[in-house]
């Protein structure tokens, strides 16, 4: 061998749909599941020194209380590994890498994430699309998928990072996309760490953020989602706004109905407009532009969980965090 | 046949290397030359690696046996980490995937003949997906079809058939087979 291999954490979070010699489907739904699962992918080890935790199975859906589970075990376990993978489910993949982003702010840490093609517990119901994967992929890519994961874990990433398929893409700048009943992630403005053909050819001159780490452990906060298309009914917005601690608007149409601008006059809490490029000026909330959706959700939600008074909320959305403003 | 050579050993030994796959008529996609005619590790039928087995070298083994694609791993140094790859050897997924074989260049391109020829008797290279063109004239035509219809047999089964009798019986084929891949200066 030649240097030392690298210690990697990979955490398991569903999407871990892999195909075993014998053809049958495994995934991992709980503990007792791992040793069959990593008997299907006996090379891992010739990468990296791994050991493989169980956070999440199938069942769970990724959302903020397995968020905050994945930072803190990483905030924990920082000094014992060169690098973490998530594996998880590919549809939730951009939001928990966002969440990671907000969460572990330059943690100077490698973390990618990556997945199956498939997941969920009831094989029943996606046979046919199961069945099609096998027939013209031989899988779920699972295998291919994490290979290339760790092959880039032992690089230096600056934030979390999606690998799957033949593409690195930044979280915050990540979009799923599918083709052919094939999943893929493209990148907003076009900028990939890393595409895989023979071998990865990794973007030159990448380092980790030169600002001082910060850890947060909270992110569950109460967040009401709505958009502001006419197809969208607010009659019951204002009572129903009164269980969370903040709106975020969608902004679908250039600006507000006067019914839907009479409503948000009168809630009592920070209201968040989003547009991925330009916002009319308005005094009635908040502007969050320049950024993707999935990390204007998870923004929205960190700021709530960790900051109270309006002002704060605001300068938080106003600024560039954690590298998730986009030059589009 | 394709292959995909990946090398940090020694620049001489590496170009005699690739001079015996050009002379033994394999394909060869390699890490020197950047030219490619597959779209990815799917499309090649098994790797080869002389020199050392650094990060490069390692992250195309296990993308190779996770496709269950044959690696022949030609270490050009003695004092290499022996006892891992004999882990590696032992260890009931690898063994039948992996072949190890410290390179001498007495030996060495004997190793690799028998390697190519383990390839080219694996049972993939009987799958039937390559199409070929086939012109014929009516009268063979009129033949075809009646002889199906006489065996009960589809055309294109029975001409496969014919040809793997002519292969197994033409002695002279039979012995190009077995030296195709020893080559002689």
């Amino acid at each position: 061998m030649t240097a030392q291999k690298k210690k990697i954490c990979i955490l398991l979070a569903g999407g871990t749909w892999t195909l075993a010699k014998n053809k049958e489907v495994l995934m991992v739904n709980q503990e007792e599941d791992v040793p069959a699962w990593l008997n299907t992918m006996p090379e891992l080890n010739i990468l990296a020194d791994t050991k493989v935790v169980f956070l999440s199975g199938e069942e769970e859906i990724a959302g903020p209380a397995l968020w905050e589970k994945m930072a803190k075990f990483i905030a924990g376990q920082a000094k014992n590994y060169d690098s973490f993978i998530i594996v998880s489910k590919v549809e939730q993949l951009i939001l928990t890498a966002n969440a990671l982003t907000f969460l572990l702010q330059n943690i100077n840490k490698t973390i990618v994430l990556t997945g199956a093609q498939m997941s969920g517990l009831y094989l029943r119901d996606k046979k046919d699309l199961a069945q099609s994967l096998i027939a013209n992929y031989g899988g779920f890519s699972l295998r291919a998928n994490l290979i290339n994961a760790l092959q880039v874990a032992t690089e230096t990433l600056p934030r979390p990072s999606i690998m799957f398929g033949s593409r690195l893409v930044l979280g915050t700048k990540a979009k799923l996309e599918r083709q052919k009943n094939n999943y893929f992630f493209s990148s907003l403005d076009n900028d990939y760490l890393a595409k895989v053909d023979f071998g990865i050819s990794l973007k030159s001159d990448l380092s980790y953020p030169k600002k001082a780490t910060k850890i947060f452990s909270k992110i569950n906060s109460k967040l009401l989602i709505v958009d502001n298309s006419l197809a969208d009914d607010w009659s019951g917005l204002k009572n129903l706004a009164k269980n969370y601690q903040g709106v975020l608007v969608k902004m679908q149409r250039e600006s507000l109905t006067e019914e839907q601008a009479k409503i948000i006059k009168v809630l009592d809490l920070p209201v968040i407009f989003y547009h991925p490029v330009y916002l009319n000026p308005s005094k009635l909330g908040i502007h969050l532009l320049a950024c993707s959706w999935e990390a204007a959700i998870v923004k929205t939600l960190w700021v709530l969980s960790n900051f109270t008074k309006t002002q704060d909320v605001a300068t938080q959305l106003a600024s560039d965090v954690a590298g998730e403003f986009l030059n589009i | 046949m394709m292959i995909y050579f990946y090398s940090n050993g020694e620049q001489a030994e590496s170009k005699n290397i690739l001079h015996y796959f050009k002379k033994a008529k394999i394909e060869v996609l390699n890490n020197a030359n950047k030219t490619k005619s597959a779209e990815s590790l799917v499309d090649i039928e098994a790797l080869v690696i002389f020199g050392d087995l650094d990060d490069q070298a390692s992250y195309f083994m296990a993308l190779a046996l996770s496709q269950n694609k044959p690696v022949l791993f030609l270490p050009s140094k003695v004092k290499y980490n022996v006892s891992q790859l004999k882990n590696w050897l032992s260890s009931p997924n690898f063994k039948e995937k992996i072949t190890v074989k410290l390179w001498q260049a007495k030996t060495g391109f004997g190793d690799l003949a028998n390697f190519l020829q383990t390839l080219d008797k694996d049972s993939g290279r009987d799958m039937i997906h390559l199409k070929y063109t086939l012109r014929i004239s009516p009268k063979i035509s009129d033949y075809l079809i009646w002889k199906s219809k006489d065996v009960n047999k589809k055309k294109a089964d029975m001409i496969r058939e014919i040809i793997l009798q002519m292969m197994a019986e033409d002695k002279a084929y039979q012995k190009f087979l077995q030296e195709k891949f020893k080559l002689k200066d």
